[in-house]
C-alpha cells in the first residue's frame, strides 16, 4: 500500500487523443494515444518541432482542453470526473502560456500577481506572502510590485506573469516555451528562476523549450514529440545518444554534443553522448591526463 | 475552437458554385432574392426550391451545413408562421374559443416558412462558397458605379478586408487570453451578470492592448510599403470571369427572369 503510494505519478496521461475541427474540413489529429506520467519532484523537458502538438498536450494538464478521447488523471483522479475535479486541476497544475505577459492585465503589478491565489480564495496575510514568495522566486524587484505591469521591461513583464502562476501554489508547474522571444540575458534569468523553483520547493516542473542546449542542461528527463506522438521519453544521455532520430524528426543537436559527434567521428575516444559542459570538460581532462601518461611511458 | 481557424461560414471545396466568379454569384444571389419574393404559386416556388437544391448538390457542400445555418432561425420561421396561420382571414377550418385556422392562413404560413428558408439557404449558399477576401472584391466592384457620387469604394474596401484579414486573428487571440486567464482560475461561466461582466475586464484588457498593437504595427507595415490608397491600386488575384461563367450568369439570369413572370402570374 505504501510502496504503491510512493509509486503513484502525480500526473498521468492515459491513452490521450485530440482532434481540432473533427467534421470540418480542416480536421487535424494534435495528439495521438499518448501516454505519459508524471513525478514529484521531476524536471522535465519537452521538445518537438512547431506543429508537434506540445501545447496542445500541456493545456490538457490542468483541464483547459477536453480530451477527444483518453484520460487526465491528477493522483489517481479524472480532472474531468466533475466540475470541481476541474477547477482543481487549474490550481493544482499551473500553467504558464507561451507569452504569458499579455494576460497581464491589471494597473499593478501586485494586483496582477494576486488575480490567481484570490481565484484560488486565498485572502489577507497569506495573499501577501504568495504575492512576495512568488515575486522573490522570479527573482523580480519588489519595488516593481506597485508599478504597472505594461511599464516594465519585456524580461520583466515575463516573469511577473509566472510569477502570477507560482503564486497560486501549484503541485505542479509548466510552462509552455518560457524563453520564446527573449534575448540571452531574458533567458538565462528565466532558466534560472524555473531550476531554482524546482530545488527550493520540490516541485515537479515540465517546460517547452524549442533551445536543445537548454533542456540538455537543466532537465533529468527529456519528452521528445513527433507528428501527434510522443517519440522519445528518456534521459537527456539516451536522448542525445539517438542523433539520427532527432535529425529525422527535424531537431538539431545540443551544439555541445553536434561538436563532440563530429569529433567522435573523427576518431576521438569518447564513447557515451556529451551535453553538458561539466562533462565535456571532465572527459577531455581525463583525455588528457591519460595522452600525458601515455607519452610518459 | 473549431471556428476560430475559419471566418464565418466559408467551406472550402472545389465546386463548379465556388469556382464562379464572386461578382456574378453575388449578382445571381441578389436576383435569386428578389426571385423568392416574386415566387407565389406552387409551380414558381417549386421551381425555385429545385434550382437552389440543384446548386446545393453541385457546391458539394454538405446538407447538414445549409441545416446549420437554419437553425437559429427556427423561432422566427415558426413564430410568423403561427401568426400568419391564425391572423390570415377566410374560409375557417378549425375554430375554438377566438382562434380560427383557415385555410388560406395555413397556406400563407407554408409559403412565408418556405420563402423564408429559401432566402436564408440561398444567402448562406454564397457564404459558404466564396471566401470573405473575394467577397469584398465582388462588393467593391458591385458598388464601383457609386464612385461617381464621390463614396470611397477602394477605402471602404480595404478597410472591410483588413477587418476580416484580423478577426480570426482576434478571435484566436481572444482565445488564447480567455485560456490564460482560465489558467489563473478566471470563471466566466458562472456567478451573476454583474460578476459576469467584470470577469470580461482581465479579456477585454489584453485583447485592447494587443489590437493597438496590431494596428499599429500594421499601419506601419503598410507606409513602409508606400500605401497611399485611391483607386489605381491593381490586385494579386483580380477577379477574371471566363466565358463559361458568362454561360452561367446569362443562364440563371434567364431562368431567373422566367420564374418571376410565372409568379408574376400567381403561378
Ligand atoms: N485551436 C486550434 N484549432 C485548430 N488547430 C489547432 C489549434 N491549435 C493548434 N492546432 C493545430 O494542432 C497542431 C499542434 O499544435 P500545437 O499543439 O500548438 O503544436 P506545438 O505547440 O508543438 O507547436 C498544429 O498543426 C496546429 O496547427
Ligand atoms: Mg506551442
Amino acid at each position: 500500500m505504501i510502496l504503491s503510494n510512493t509509486n503513484q505519478p502525480i500526473l498521468e496521461i492515459r491513452s490521450l487523443s485530440h482532434i481540432y475541427g473533427e467534421g470540418t474540413p480542416f480536421r487535424h489529429v494534435a495528439l495521438d494515444n499518448v501516454n505519459l506520467k508524471l513525478y514529484q519532484g521531476e524536471l522535465v523537458g519537452l521538445i518537438g518541432h512547431t506543429g508537434s502538438g506540445k501545447s496542445t498536450l500541456i493545456q490538457h494538464f490542468n483541464g483547459l482542453l477536453r480530451p477527444t478521447s483518453g484520460q487526465v488523471l491528477l493522483r489517481g483522479e479524472d480532472i474531468f470526473a466533475t466540475k470541481t475535479a476541474t477547477r482543481n486541476a487549474r490550481f493544482a497544475v499551473g500553467l504558464v502560456m507561451q507569452y504569458p505577459e499579455y494576460q497581464l492585465f491589471e494597473d499593478t503589478v501586485r494586483k496582477d500577481i494576486a488575480f490567481g491565489p484570490k481565484n484560488k480564495g486565498i485572502t489577507g496575510v497569506e495573499l501577501e506572502r504568495v504575492i512576495l514568495e512568488a515575486c522573490d522566486a522570479v527573482n523580480l524587484p519588489r519595488r516593481l510590485l506597485d508599478s504597472s505591469p505594461f511599464e516594465l521591461s519585456g524580461g520583466e513583464k515575463r516573469r511577473a506573469a509566472i510569477a502570477g502562476i507560482i503564486a497560486m501554489e501549484p503541485d505542479l508547474l509548466i510552462l509552455d516555451e518560457p524563453t520564446a522571444g527573449l534575448d540571452p540575458k531574458g533567458r538565462e534569468e528565466i532558466l534560472e528562476t524555473i531550476t531554482a523553483y524546482r530545488k527550493n520547493t520540490g516541485k515537479t516542473v515540465l517546460f517547452v523549450s524549442h533551445s536543445m542546449d537548454t533542456v540538455a542542461n537543466v532537465c533529468n528527463r527529456i519528452l521528445v514529440m513527433n507528428r501527434s506522438h510522443i517519440a522519445m521519453d528518456a534521459s537527456p544521455a539516451e536522448v542525445f545518444s539517438r542523433t539520427e532520430e532527432l535529425r529525422n524528426m527535424g531537431l538539431a543537436l545540443p551544439d555541445l554534443t553536434d561538436i563532440f559527434v563530429y569529433m567522435q567521428n573523427r576518431g576521438l575516444p569518447i564513447s557515451d553522448p556529451v551535453y553538458t559542459m561539466d562533462y565535456a570538460v571532465r572527459k577531455l581532462a581525463e583525455l588528457i591526463s591519460s595522452e600525458k601518461e601515455h607519452y610518459a611511458e | 475552437m473549431q471556428n476560430n481557424i475559419t471566418l464565418g461560414q466559408y467551406f472550402p471545396m472545389n465546386s463548379p458554385v465556388h469556382r464562379l466568379d464572386a461578382r456574378f454569384k453575388l449578382f445571381l444571389t441578389i436576383f435569386f432574392i428578389v426571385t423568392v419574393f416574386f415566387a407565389d404559386g406552387l409551380l414558381s416556388y417549386g421551381l425555385v426550391t429545385l434550382v437552389l437544391g440543384g446548386v446545393i448538390a453541385m457546391s458539394k457542400i454538405p446538407f447538414s451545413m445549409i441545416l446549420k445555418s437554419l437553425k437559429p432561425l427556427i423561432i422566427i420561421i415558426l413564430f410568423t408562421a403561427i401568426l400568419n396561420i391564425f391572423y390570415t382571414k377566410g374560409t375557417p377550418l378549425v375554430s375554438f374559443w377566438i382562434f380560427k385556422i383557415t385555410y388560406e392562413g395555413i397556406v400563407v404560413a407554408f409559403k412565408m416558412g418556405i420563402r423564408i428558408i429559401l432566402l436564408v439557404a440561398g444567402s448562406s449558399l454564397l457564404t459558404y462558397t466564396t471566401s470573405p477576401i473575394m467577397l469584398t472584391d465582388a462588393m467593391e466592384a458591385l458598388l464601383s458605379p457609386l464612385k461617381v457620387f464621390k463614396v470611397p469604394v477602394n477605402e471602404l474596401a480595404m478597410m472591410m478586408s483588413i477587418a476580416l484579414r484580423f478577426i480570426p486573428t482576434l478571435m484566436e487571440e481572444t482565445q488564447k487570453i480567455m485560456n490564460a486567464q482560465k489558467a489563473r482560475g478566471a470563471d466566466f461561466e458562472t456567478g451573476s451578470l454583474i460578476s459576469r461582466a467584470k470577469a470580461l475586464v482581465p479579456i477585454l484588457v489584453p485583447l485592447f492592448v494587443s489590437a493597438f498593437r496590431r494596428a499599429d504595427d500594421l499601419a506601419m507595415a503598410m507606409e513602409s510599403r508606400c500605401y497611399t490608397g485611391g483607386d489605381n491600386r491593381t490586385r494579386l488575384k483580380p477577379l477574371v470571369a471566363t466565358g463559361s461563367d458568362f454561360v452561367i450568369l446569362v443562364g440563371c439570369i434567364l431562368v431567373f427572369s422566367g420564374i418571376i413572370v410565372l409568379g408574376c402570374f400567381g403561378l
